[in-house]
């Protein structure tokens, strides 16, 4: 099951109905579109949230759901996604809009890196990131994630690979 | 490594892509009338030359990849077909495009049984796979007119379970 990491501003956690519900207002949005949005049907985002859930029962690590420790407030969800058909986990992050331009990303993403590296021996989880994706790619490099590739699927998508590494830029 | 063959046919010739190609894929995303899949259009022109890119590099990484089509008459580039691996997949297929006004008249078909034949002699490969979506009936067809049949179903890295065929080589390269 999922663990709860605390940081400075944030807890992390389990899905609870206050993020599939944050989550699922999230992906009706156009600021979903590098996640597959936006999608007006809450189906997805049930199914969606469902599967970051079954995740860590399957793989034993899987994504946190992120809520300001102040106010209670969903926040986001960061954490290595790695569904069956995968090769390798994506460590993603996604922070809704509103709490954009703190650092919040940066926060939960540094100590998800940190527990996933010393409770699973995840080192050096990589990130797919959209060359459009500016805020996912600054945040990559400021985490001190290397760009290791630059990766074009099957279906012509282009993504930027980030390899994290141990103890870097902490 | 068989570097830069040329396989040429009845009716066309085909290559591997050279960075002078760029206008070719340019051209094919530009009418493209898929909505899903590699082929789709409606692509920047970043997307397009990262998809021209990439089929480059799998030539030099696997030492076969995408041939473009050109009628050899008329010298005119029609679409594409070849063997590739897909980044984070576990096989190969072959794999086809054709700009819509190159469609109905064999040329896939032309083209996907000269680099079947050319597989198996230069690669010495016992036979090609190639998977579609379901609802690809064209392509199934193709498959079918190949003499392949459906050897398994997988679900592949993007969460869609697709048939897969073996195509087998030509009698005489057997």
């Amino acid at each position: 099951m999922t663990p709860t990491l605390t940081t400075e501003r944030l807890s992390l956690g389990p899905c609870a109905e206050a993020h599939l519900d944050a989550f699922t207002a999230f992906v009706a949005t156009e600021a979903s579109r590098f996640l597959g949005g936006p999608s007006e049907d809450p189906t997805d985002a049930w199914w969606s949230c469902a599967a970051h859930a079954g995740q860590w029962t399957l793989r034993g690590y899987g994504t946190f759901w992120l809520t300001d420790r102040v106010t209670g407030a969903p926040v986001g969800r960061v954490g290595p996604w790695h569904p069956g058909w995968a090769a390798e986990p994506d460590m993603s992050w996604v922070v809704y809009p509103a709490f954009e331009g703190r650092g919040l990303a940066h926060e939960a993403a540094r100590a998800v890196l940190d527990w996933a590296a010393r409770e699973r021996g995840l080192t050096a989880l990589a990130s797919f990131v959209n060359p459009d994706n500016a805020r996912s790619l600054a945040l990559a490099r400021r985490l001190g994630a290397r760009e290791e590739r630059r990766s074009v699927s099957r279906d012509g998508e282009t993504a930027i690979v980030f390899r994290h590494g141990r103890a870097e830029a902490a | 490594m068989t570097d830069h063959p040329t396989l040429t046919t009845e009716r066309l010739t085909l290559t591997p892509p050279t960075p002078a190609d760029l206008p070719c894929y340019a051209a094919f995303y530009e009418e493209s009338d898929v909505t899903v899949g590699g082929y789709r259009g409606g692509r920047s022109d970043a997307e397009v030359a990262a998809i021209h890119a990439r089929d480059m590099a799998h030539w030099r990484d696997h030492g076969h990849g995408m041939f473009l089509i050109r009628l050899r008459e008329a010298d005119r580039f029609v679409g594409g077909a070849g063997i590739i691996y897909p980044e984070g997949w576990s096989c190969h297929e072959l794999t086809w495009f054709l700009r819509p006004d190159a469609r109905g008249a064999g040329v896939a078909t032309e083209a996907s049984l000269a680099v079947i034949a050319w597989a198996c002699r230069d690669l010495g490969w016992a036979a090609v796979e190639t998977l579609m979506r379901d609802e690809n009936v064209a392509a199934h067809r193709l498959a079918q007119r190949l003499g392949g049949r459906v050897d398994r179903r997988e679900t592949f890295p993007d969460g869609v379970a697709r048939d897969v065929y073996v195509l087998p080589c030509p009698e005489a390269a057997a």
